[in-house]
């Protein structure tokens, strides 16, 4: 039961920043989900955690101790890769007990750990099978295997899941919910797909251009987006960014958005509010939609298109000069080009400073 | 949908004919050496070349392995073989083990001048070997190698290395670095990675660098002539041989000569042939 600290880590390649000044705290038996856009550092951040990579500052301990400047292998902790990171010339069960003979971990109890792995993850009857000879998904199910004999302080996952296809990707994702909660280790897991990060984090972190914007457990992140930035990314459909002006209506802080009049009585201000100022308004789809008890009226809208997703149906409405997107119900008994009547639940909205993107 | 049945259109029959008529070209040579060697003298000097023998005999074979003169001494090449045989093997060794691990450690490592160290791969490559003969003459000189076996590994290795450095830096930067990365988690070191991982994977490679490295090196006339000394290589011994300008050309002998100089390497290519294609296409061969 040890934690995972990562404290201010710094690396450049070459004039390319791609961690700067990243901390993040990982407690014993937690998973954190960690997501960006490409190219924001997040492999990064995994590949100096694991020591596959020389760090230009920063410190990376687990379990209180210093390992930063240890090997990969003398940190105790595993790996799972994107793909292609099995041994292409091994057998399936070489592959789980490299490690272990690298080790010198006797014969005997590499055999029944291999044993103990092979059958949580349901790969005892294709051990003998070289790489190439697996599918995608029994190929990740050994590369867990091989992550889980360690017995780890820390799991590490690099997109994991990302090359599979959706129903192997929803199979295997509680395969690692499953394995994880066994081994109460705890565990950073990189993927740049929010509804994966959403779906297996404790903990969520948003990260940026080499910075984490945002920790938090999924629901705050998805509730109180710290940032536009993390507004837009976290969430499907992304949140609805409107820009507004604030102003005071009978001593009561309300939005300006054309016509319209938006108050904001119960909205939690981080900074005192400023009359007069742009912001830009965030709202979720699910905020949006037919009026009904509590919610504000936004006037009628014309609807541009309609994207049935099943469950609901996401409607794309011209709101003056903005493209918003509402979540309508799965009959919506509407069609392009219809006007109609459309309300938000204004107690649920995000208002972010246009200069900074941060939360106001 | 059945499979169209293979039918030999126009170019194709062009295709086939060219590559009959280029596979007649190179081997008609070989058939030369092959019928010429096992000809009695008279047969060469009466028959057409191309004719087959008559009369099959293998005496010019023995003559040219152990009792054709070169000079004044009567003793074939067989003298030869044994120097040429204790230059290339060494130096095949020696030049595709440090292919291997450079190639290995330019592209799975990060190495501090290593952009450097290729870019001088690459030139070392494209250097002339006539270029060097005086300052590796000068060179062995000082090492007191020169007209040694010694000095002639050396050198071979040293020349051979900047063509196997970039055959295995052009196969190893293919390998995924996850693998790399995923046996480093495993807590497997530099040599433990090369070992256990990467050597695995790399018999079509090495197929391919030993049987170059071994006719480059085995054939290799230039560097012999210059530093090989009083005792050199089979090939010099074969130019001194056919060119031994005293009595009748007995061009059979000289033929056998060339079949025994060449065999080596060409079984070492026949050997290596399962790999040998699959390799070229993973190495970027030239």
């Amino acid at each position: 039961m040890k934690d995972l600290s990562l404290a201010d880590l710094r690396l450049a390649y070459g004039s390319v920043t791609a961690l700067d000044g990243v901390s993040l705290e990982i407690a014993p038996g937690e998973l954190v989900a960690l997501v960006g856009p490409s190219g924001c550092g997040k492999s990064s951040l995994l590949a100096a955690a694991a020591g596959l990579v020389d760090l230009d500052g920063g410190r990376v301990s687990i379990g209180g101790r210093d390992v930063t400047g240890l090997e990969p292998g003398e940190r105790n902790v595993s790996v799972v890769f994107q793909g292609l990171a099995l041994y292409p010339t091994m057998s399936a069960a070489r592959n789980v007990t490299f490690g272990m003979r690298m080790r010198g971990v006797p014969r005997a109890e590499a055999q029944a750990r291999l044993i103990e792995a092979a059958r949580l993850l349901r790969i005892e009857d294709i051990l003998d099978r070289r790489p190439a000879q697996l599918s995608g998904g029994q190929r990740q199910r050994v590369a867990i295997a091989r992550a889980l004999v360690r017995d780890p302080d820390a799991f590490l996952f690099d997109e994991p899941l990302s090359s599979l296809d959706a129903a192997l990707r929803a199979d295997l994702r509680d395969e690692i919910r499953r394995v994880h909660a066994r081994t109460q280790a705890c565990a950073l897991y990189v993927t740049h797909d929010q509804a994966e990060a959403m779906a297996l984090g404790d903990r969520l972190a948003v990260m940026r251009a080499g910075r984490i914007l945002q920790v938090g457990t999924p629901r705050e992140v998805y509730n109180r987006p710290q940032t536009a930035f993390v507004a837009g990314f976290v969430g499907a459909p992304r949140m609805n960014l409107v820009p507004a002006r604030l102003v005071a209506e009978a001593g009561v802080p309300a939005l300006e958005l054309g016509d319209h009049r938006l108050p904001l009585p119960g909205y939690a201000w981080s900074e005192p509010p400023e009359p007069g100022r742009p912001v830009v308004l965030g709202l979720r789809a699910e905020d949006i939609g037919r009026p009904r008890l509590g919610s504000h009226s936004l006037g009628a809208m014309r609807v541009v298109s309609l994207e049935p997703t099943g469950a609901d149906t996401l409607a794309r409405l011209a709101w003056g000069e903005a493209a918003i997107v509402a979540r309508l119900e799965r009959d919506p008994g509407v069609g392009a080009g219809d006007l109609v009547e459309i309300a938000a639940d204004l107690s649920r909205a995000s208002l972010f400073c246009p200069r900074t993107e941060r939360r106001l | 949908m059945r499979a169209r049945r293979a039918r030999f259109s126009a170019g194709e029959a062009l295709v086939w004919a060219a590559l009959g008529l280029a596979g007649l070209v190179f081997l008609l040579p070989l058939y030369v050496v092959i019928v010429t060697a096992l000809k009695p003298l008279a047969a060469i000097v009466d028959g057409s070349m191309l004719a087959p023998p008559r009369d099959w005999t293998i005496a010019p074979l023995a003559k040219a392995w152990s009792g054709a003169c070169i000079g004044a001494s009567c003793e074939g090449l067989r003298g030869g073989f044994l120097t040429s045989l204790r230059i290339t093997l060494p130096a095949v060794a020696g030049s595709v083990a440090i292919g291997l691990v450079s190639g290995y450690a330019l592209t799975q490592w990060r190495l501090p001048g290593a952009r450097l160290a290729f870019a001088l791969v690459i030139v070392a490559n494209v250097l002339p070997y006539q270029a060097v003969l005086l300052p590796v003459a000068l060179t062995l000189r000082r090492l007191g190698l020169f007209g040694t076996v010694e000095g002639l590994v050396l050198v071979h290795i040293a020349y051979g290395m900047p063509y196997t450095v970039l055959l295995f830096r052009n196969f190893f930067i293919g390998v995924p670095p996850e693998i790399v990365a995923a046996a480093r988690v495993d807590g497997a070191g530099f040599w433990g990675i090369l070992i256990h991982v990467l050597l695995p994977l790399s018999w079509p490679i090495l197929a391919v660098a030993v049987a170059l490295q071994f006719t480059a090196i085995w054939n290799d006339y230039l560097f012999s002539l210059v530093f090989g000394g009083p005792n050199p290589p089979v090939t010099v011994r074969l130019n001194n041989l056919i060119n031994d300008g005293v009595g009748t050309k007995e061009y059979n002998v000289n033929m056998a000569g060339v079949l025994l100089v060449a065999a080596p390497a060409l079984l070492v290519y026949w050997l290596a042939g399962r790999w040998f294609v699959r390799g070229l296409t993973l190495g970027g061969a030239r």
